[in-house]
């Protein structure tokens, strides 16, 4: 998708887990322990740093490809389910990132949801953020075939909410936003609030602390 | 158009075998399959509910032969048949094919109940 340089974005295509709210480990420790209900012994800090992949890519390196054809579904309702469980217990909004979002909405960009998590997470975390109605849309896992790090769920965003012409920008968490964005061509400000080593960023277009950072710093380059 | 539930795998057997210690035991020098469950007159090799050979004992004078076919599907609903929580982690529901054969049909949903959870090591 080729893009003018230089011009402003005016279109976002926002991650949810590790930018909105703080949930990383506890989706790592949700698929743990999801895993253990599957005989895996798979620690928390070994599933970390997949965090961010949709649940399907995740288990791919977890299980045999004969499992996955027949679990990863049964795995993924599983890990959900222990992911609610501890919701209320563990996830926390990032300070400022929903406000950030709200003040882009006022600044007239476009902000989408696009995220690989399951829709009941997605509904359950924006009710905690209180971005009802604030985003022009979503999308989910289950809207696409696959998830990040392919590019998906951010070129089912662009399409369906006709964002092209407004030079779209991507802001993620994880080495898996950067590289689904950029396989279409989409530039990605990296966030370092998810927890990932810098390393693993250092291919995004720009990098910031998290979401109130970006808009507060990094305001000049939006439109 | 009909629809019918979409098949994804055969993931078991059941076999019936006058002696299913024997007929286990032959079966995991050649496959190398652990035992998963086992109860009186029935021996579940495998790894896990996603792939397994159910051995259990047959009538006196029955012949060795395949006794149920398990076959993994998307769509189980489909089948307009009830389905039954089984300990699998799965839903499924069976028909005979023939009066010596069954088929199940089997859609994962869950975590398997703790006997047929076998530990494994990370792929």
């Amino acid at each position: 998708m080729k893009r003018p340089r230089g011009t402003r974005f005016g279109a976002v295509l926002l991650d949810l887990d590790g930018c909105l709210v703080d949930s990383n480990d506890a989706h790592a420790s949700a698929w743990s322990d999801a895993l253990a209900k599957f005989g895996r012994d798979v620690p928390a800090s070994g599933v970390r740093p997949h965090i961010g992949k949709g649940g399907k890519e995740l288990l791919r390196d977890f299980v045999t490809p004969a499992e996955h054809a027949l679990l990863a579904d049964a795995m993924g309702a599983v890990q959900t389910e222990l992911f609610m469980a501890r919701f209320s217990r563990e996830v926390r909004p990032f300070p400022g990132a929903a406000a950030a979002v709200r003040a882009m909405r006022r600044a007239g960009i476009l902000v989408v949801l696009a995220s690989s998590a399951q829709k009941d997470v997605i509904r359950r975390s924006l009710a905690l953020l209180r971005l009802d109605g604030v985003l022009t849309g979503q999308t989910s896992a289950q809207d696409v075939e696959k998830t990040k790090p392919f590019d998906d769920i951010f070129s089912l965003a662009i399409d369906r909410f006709d964002l092209a012409p407004r030079r779209p920008v991507a802001i993620g968490d994880t080495p898996y936003d950067v590289a689904a964005a950029h396989q279409i061509g989409v530039p990605c400000m990296a966030m370092r609030s998810g927890g990932f080593p810098l390393r693993t960023l250092r291919s995004a277009d720009h990098l910031f602390a998290g979401v109130a950072e970006a808009w507060e710093k990094g305001r000049h380059l939006f439109a | 158009m009909k629809k019918n539930p979409t098949a994804l795998a055969f993931h078991g057997l059941t076999i019936r075998s006058p002696d299913p210690e024997a007929l286990a035991g032959k079966c995991q020098a050649l496959l190398g399959w652990q035992v998963l469950v086992r109860g009186r007159g029935r021996i579940v090799l495998g790894d896990g509910p996603e792939l397994f050979l159910e051995i259990r004992r047959g009538r006196r004078g029955e012949p060795e032969g395949v006794q149920q076919i398990h076959l993994a599907v998307k769509h189980l609903e489909r089948g307009r048949r009830a389905a039954s929580r089984d300990d699998l982690g799965g839903d499924s529901w069976s028909r005979p094919l023939t009066p010596a054969l069954g088929l199940t049909l089997r859609q994962f949903r869950r975590a398997p109940s703790p006997q047929w959870r076998k530990k494994r090591k990370r792929v």
